[in-house]
């Protein structure tokens, strides 16, 4: 009688142990979006911005203004 | 006892044959390729004995017309059978998501099945690796010739870098260049003053001393600029090494020639000895534009793009993964399309700007040299414009696979196809 009280136990915590994996199992679909592909492209856009930004050719254009003041 | 435990054993079980029978939900690639299809409608009246004539003749038409269309439906699947069969025997190593991925284009252009037939195993590869805009692009243009200037490319780091670079130092170079051209424009400010005392001098003595005075200004915030634009080159990871060496030497030149031009400043002794020497800061100005552009368009055009296209290659996989889940993937098949389009647009801008830059660096007309460098930079901005438009395509696809539970950011890419010239010389 003991020796079969000590099986079930054994067999409840595996049956248990299963039903948890099952349920991780379900929960593969969730993506971690933290410093994944998209993410980094995101950023690597955003970084781009400011340089964008500064691309222009103003001082040349003054540089022209002020060979004309001599 | 021994019923409890029965019991249990056939509890779990049941158990077990039940979550399998959830997780074998798979339905096979025909059941797939069906759903893209366009519906035919079936709805047909039964008794035309009570139809009065016109009635019955447009019956008629419309049992004719789903006949044509039943036909034509025949045909493309014929095409699309033969042309499973032969990327199958063409490339038979490449993944069958990867490869399948030319049964979408049947949608976009004729006949695909006849080109991939004079293709080469090799050219059928290259082919199939590309992004779904190209296939398009020269699928329908019958051009397999371009797929002579593409090179598949082993995908390594996720990041694309033609040299390792570490992070901080790229981060530094960068920051650096903003403090530079802060310092920069402090001296553009003191530009104005002497600007206007230049304006107004009537004496051609005061006029030298007011243009000596505003020129060493122009070319210390040149030099400014230019030190730290040479810091940018040579922690940029999107430039190679020789690249790199030829533009540090142009940059070293032209700060040395601005440093020679300091001195001649200083010993100028008539008004249009100075004219001359401020026509070469201007062209010293221009070199400096050039190199800033081109640190900016080499992360944009190679890094940033590279990573765009393995973002739609993930997303082609995500969707093919959510069509065998036998889910709606209308709106991400449509969204697919939209983000490869801006892609193609984006490399076309990238192409022009580096045509553009390869003729500004090479020409010696100063005033030529001013007009390439602004369709250059015109270029560049179009090119990071659009890919920011993609990116937020890519958030709205991330959104959507999220939704259908199925996987973009750790979809396994090994192989991207890149043009031959793509990015550096």
């Amino acid at each position: 009688m003991e020796m079969n009280k000590q099986i079930l136990f054994i067999f409840l915590v595996a049956a248990l142990v299963i039903v948890a994996g099952c349920g991780n199992g379900n929960s593969e679909g969730t993506i971690d979006q933290s410093g994944n592909p998209v993410d980094n492209a995101d950023q690597a856009l955003t970084d781009a911005q400011s340089e964008v930004e500064d691309l222009e050719l103003s001082d040349v254009d003054s540089l022209d203004e002020d060979l004309n003041l001599i | 006892m021994k019923k409890i435990f029965l019991f249990l054993v056939l509890f779990l079980l049941a158990f077990n044959v039940t979550a399998q029978g959830e997780g074998t939900d798979v339905k096979d690639d025909s059941s797939v390729d069906d759903r893209l299809e366009p519906a035919v409608i079936d709805s047909q009246p039964d008794n035309a004995l009570i139809i009065p004539e016109p009635e019955r003749k447009k019956v008629r038409e419309r049992v004719e017309d789903e006949e044509v269309k039943t036909e034509n439906r025949k045909k493309i699947e014929g095409n699309r059978e033969r042309l499973r069969a032969l990327i199958e025997e063409k490339i038979k190593d490449t993944p069958a998501a990867e490869r399948n991925r030319i049964l979408k284009i049947t949608e976009r252009v004729e006949n695909v099945d006849t080109f991939i037939e004079d293709l080469t195993p090799e050219e059928a590869k290259k082919f199939a690796l590309l992004t779904r805009a190209k296939q398009i692009e020269i699928a329908r243009e019958r051009k397999a010739k371009k797929l002579n200037n593409i090179k598949i490319m082993e995908v390594k780091d996720e990041e694309f870098r033609v040299r390792q670079i570490s992070k901080e130092n790229v981060k530094k170079a960068v920051e650096n260049l903003k403090e530079a051209i802060k310092q920069s424009d402090k001296i553009e400010e003191n530009l104005k003053e002497t600007r206007e005392r230049l304006r107004n001098a009537e004496k051609n003595e005061e006029k030298l001393a007011a243009g000596k005075e505003h020129f060493t200004n122009a070319v210390e915030a040149q030099l400014t600029e230019l030190n730290s634009i040479k810091e940018r080159i040579q922690n940029n990871q999107d430039l190679t090494a020789d690249e790199t060496s030829a533009a540090v030497e142009r940059i070293d030149n032209a700060i040395s020639k601005l440093n020679e031009t300091k001195a001649r400043i200083e010993a100028a002794t008539t008004l249009d000895e100075l004219k001359q020497i401020g026509k070469k800061i201007r062209e010293y100005a221009l070199i400096k534009h050039i190199y800033k552009t081109r640190a900016v368009q080499a992360n944009i055009c190679h890094g940033i793009l590279l990573r765009s296209d393995l973002l739609e290659r993930k997303a082609e996989l995500a969707l093919s993964d959510a069509e065998k889940n036998g889910q709606d993937t209308t709106e991400l098949n449509s969204k697919i399309e939209e983000l490869s389009t801006l892609l193609e647009t984006a490399r076309t801008k990238c192409a022009e700007a580096k045509e553009s830059f390869n003729s500004a660096k090479e020409t010696d007309d100063v005033e030529a040299r001013k007009e390439l460098i602004k369709s250059f930079i015109e270029s560049v901005k179009t090119a990071h414009e659009t890919l920011r438009e993609s990116n937020s395509i890519v958030l709205e696809i991330r959104t959507m696979t999220n939704d259908l539970n199925v996987e973009l950011d750790s979809q396994k890419v090994d192989e991207i196809v890149v043009e031959e010239e793509d990015g550096n010389e």
